[in-house]
């Protein structure tokens, strides 16, 4: 009953991915994918959905695909390009993009030089953007 | 390039007009073929940042603050001498100085929250209503603001507290119980302006500028838990074209929208955040003020998608041709636009090839700052000392030192308490909201937030004493919110697996030095939990991805498919350290609770931590293994006694200081014992 539910919405979710499109179904089915949730484990096929999805400018995608990349998982490892969609989240105010380039800052990660001062910044925002979020 | 002011609503307004296009009484027309420039100034999300301060460190810190954008303001107001200052909104909440107007000491009625107060000296013409208004409360927002809104929640019998001395206006939040919108929708404001005829001869007149605010309908969402049943929201563009010739018939002479929001070209929905770059098209509107996504706007380098949108010139400041400014927060920066104006004989017209729009930085080129106003820091030095004595304020004590010099090693003392107000924390909530799970077992995972990557002082180091709240600040560095997620046995090894890449794997059988700690996996990933319910070993001889074994609950080996709740944060249990099967997907709780607060709540509760019950549970061990050589990490130096009253027996001093001149000593642990 569960996987004909399933794949009905997977049926539905890839219909609507055709027509449009809709970053939050890619990257639910992407992460579906990620998983083995329901469907057969597939890495490229997942990092292929939640990377439209963050070139959709969804800022979740955008954070789980950087960290996709900068692990090589689903796509070749392209650090370059997982900094670019990381900073990408930041700047659209993903809590837990923000909180990684402050991480980052603060600890002069490798290809970061430190910043305590934008570090600090980065977690002020993080605060702020926290009051954003739906809560359940 | 010019153009009419609300050509599309002549006729409309044509049965209006000759009643409207009288000014106020006493106002002076103007002369056909005046022209003047008239800027409109923003602030926007100021956040309550009044003066340089940071108050969780307790420290200066010049990049923010009211008290220096005064200062931009007295620039821009002696060069236009026809000026409006208006701030969008996000104006109350933010730092722990509106928290401790709002939450610890109630703001009296006949006081004036510090903010407005500030607000009032600078002399604001108007302002907004952003969405972190409604942060604490309807009843509280209606107060501070000198409103009585008439809604739900609300006692009708309190009087009219002190607001700030200029009028707010939002023209998109409604009461239930009336129909009606909470504040002002729109205001008109009198401005007695100076400028030149056609020959450069001086001329008065009075402009009648209309201000129209609105806020992100979402707020219905984020703010649910206060406005529910309360309150509704339009969209934007139905505010706007209801209100608008309204504005237009009581004789408003040009239109700025005080619009808290961004720029989003999606399809327009009346429940969208940022409708802004919808707004720009409804009729009427000479010029938007917008806010909320913390930008700066005109920037022609900005890569920041809403910038680059059709009909967004992000070089000049127009979006669909609409003179439109954005300064960034925290009082940082200064938004001006300098509306070219000019008398037609019926009408004052906007010419845009000459209007500007700029936003002014209180950081200055060589990085230094504008000086601050004295005057602001005065007015609110009883709210800043105030603040500063609260943040200091003992929420509990401690009989034990919680430090994470040696938190790699085993150390608990820095992370027990946090794991035991997690669980706590998901217990409660999992009992009194998601009883479907109120037979799964609760765990709770944390990681030491600082360990030295940052230099020898950059460790967790609460002394025994009185905790207070910027100790809780050490305690859990980052504003993070309580999420719980569902995993079972198999993902919560592969979790503890993931963890455990902060240590190398280590040759049992080498005799040279080996080091014990992988600098290339952070602290702050490592997770660990302090359940006595729990209990695993770290096999540092097995090969990564191998290492945790006998991982048992209550004493039996957890099978792979038992289920469990694991509190942890929103980074996390969001994504963040890459940990499998971690990206948002498993998420049962995303509490609105910081993991601060809610730290801060579990010790007032508790009000005394001992070692023996919040300091010193242990689940994990690494598995005992002779090394044929020794097993070294770094920690500050002069530290050992602290391993020691930790119950950890295996580490030694190896040398005192590890020659890299940064206060560590190299530390060596027995990893048979």
């Amino acid at each position: 009953m569960i996987v004909r539910r399933l794949a009905a919405t997977l049926a539905l979710c890839a219909a609507a991915v055709q027509a449009a499109p809709q970053p939050g179904t890619d990257f639910d089915l992407g992460r579906m994918y990620r998983h083995g949730a329901g469907v057969a484990q597939d890495s490229a096929r997942a990092f292929a959905l939640i990377d439209r999805a963050a070139r959709d400018g969804h800022p979740a995608a955008l954070f789980i695909a950087a960290a996709m990349l900068a692990a090589g998982e689903g796509a070749p490892k392209d650090v370059a390009r997982s900094r670019r969609y990381l900073e990408a989240a930041a700047e659209l105010e993903y809590p837990e993009a923000l909180q990684q380039l402050a991480m980052n800052l603060r600890e002069g990660a490798p290809g970061y030089a430190r910043d305590e001062e934008r570090a600090a910044q980065l977690l002020r925002e993080l605060a702020h953007a926290m009051k954003h979020r739906a809560h359940h | 390039m010019r153009y009419q002011i609300c050509t599309s609503l002549i006729g409309l307004l044509a049965a209006a007009s000759a009643a409207s296009a009288a000014p106020a009484q006493g106002a002076t027309p103007p002369a056909p073929g005046m022209r003047a420039v008239v800027a409109l100034l923003e602030t926007t999300d100021v956040h309550s940042n009044l003066l340089g301060y940071d108050y969780f460190r307790l420290a200066p810190e010049p990049s923010l603050g009211l008290e220096r954008t005064a200062a931009l303001i007295a620039a821009a107001r002696a060069q236009y001498p026809n000026n409006l200052l208006f701030d969008n909104g996000d104006t109350i909440q933010g730092t722990a100085l509106a928290d401790y107007e709002a939450l610890v000491a109630p703001l009296a009625c006949d006081k004036t929250l510090a903010v407005y107060k500030v607000m009032n000296l600078l002399g604001f013409d108007g302002g907004g209503i952003g969405n972190h208004e409604f942060n604490y409360g309807l009843p509280y927002l209606s107060q501070v603001t000198g409103n009585r809104f008439d809604v739900a929640g609300v006692d009708p019998a309190k009087p009219r507290c002190a607001g700030p001395n200029f009028p707010q206006v939002l023209a998109n939040v409604y009461s239930q119980k009336t129909r009606q919108p909470l504040f002002s929708p729109w205001r008109i404001i009198d401005k007695r302006i100076i400028g030149s005829s056609a020959d450069g001869m001086p001329l008065e007149a009075t402009l009648r500028v209309g201000i129209i605010g609105f806020t992100p309908p979402t707020i219905m969402s984020w703010d649910k838990r206060w406005l529910e049943g309360k309150v509704y929201t339009e969209g934007l563009r139905e505010s706007a074209a209801k209100f608008i010739p309204e504005m237009k018939a009581q004789g408003a002479d040009i239109i700025v929208a005080i619009s808290h929001g961004g720029l989003d070209d999606s399809a327009y929905s009346p429940t969208m955040e940022n409708g802004n770059w919808h707004l720009a098209q409804v009729p009427g509107i000479d010029a938007m003020l917008i806010g909320h996504s913390h930008q700066v706007f005109p920037n022609a380098a900005s890569t920041v998608p809403q910038f680059n949108l059709p009909g967004v010139d992000k070089a000049r400041g127009l979006v669909h041709n609409v003179p439109t400014v954005m300064a960034n927060m925290w009082g940082k920066h200064l938004g001006l636009i300098g509306l070219n104006l000019q008398y037609d004989g019926t009408r004052w017209i906007v010419d845009k090839s000459n209007t500007t729009v700029e936003v002014r930085s209180a950081q200055l080129a060589d990085k230094s700052f504008v000086a601050p106003d004295p005057a602001i820091a005065a007015l609110v030095a009883t709210e800043h000392e105030a603040t500063i004595a609260y943040v200091k304020t003992p929420v509990g004590t401690t009989d034990f030192r919680m430090s994470s010099y040696f938190a790699d090693v085993g150390d608990v003392s820095a992370i027990a308490v946090v794991n035991l107000a997690q669980t706590d924390y998901v217990e409660r909530f999992v009992k009194a909201s998601l009883p479907k799970y109120a037979k799964l077992p609760v765990l709770s995972m944390a990681s030491p937030f600082k360990s030295g990557h940052a230099g020898a002082s950059d460790f967790t180091d609460v002394p025994i004493g009185p905790l207070a709240l910027n100790n809780a600040a050490d305690l859990y560095l980052y504003p993070n919110a309580l999420y719980a997620v569902k995993v079972n046995g198999a993902q919560l090894k592969a979790w503890l697996e993931h963890s455990a890449n902060r240590f190398n794997t280590i040759n049992p059988a080498k005799t040279e030095l080996q080091e014990l700690i992988n600098p290339q996996f952070p602290t702050y990933n490592y997770d660990a939990m302090t359940s006595k319910d729990v209990s695993y070993q770290i096999d540092l001889s097995r090969a990564v991805g191998a290492r945790i074994v006998n991982l048992r609950y209550k004493g039996k080996p957890v099978a792979g498919a038992k289920e469990f709740l694991v509190a942890t944060n929103n980074y996390r249990a969001s994504g963040g350290g890459a940990f499998p099967g971690l990206d948002g997907s498993k998420t049962v709780i995303a509490s609105p609770d910081t993991n601060r607060e809610v730290l801060i709540a579990y010790i007032k509760k508790t009000r005394a931590l001992t070692g023996s019950k919040h300091g010193q549970v242990r689940s994990w061990r690494f598995a005992p293994m002779k090394t044929a050589g020794p097993v070294i990490f770094r920690s500050a130096q002069g530290k050992l006694e602290l391993a020691q009253q930790a119950g950890l027996n295996n580490i030694a001093l190896l040398t005192a200081d590890d020659g890299q001149g940064k206060g560590f000593s190299v530390y060596q642990i027995d990893l048979a014992k």
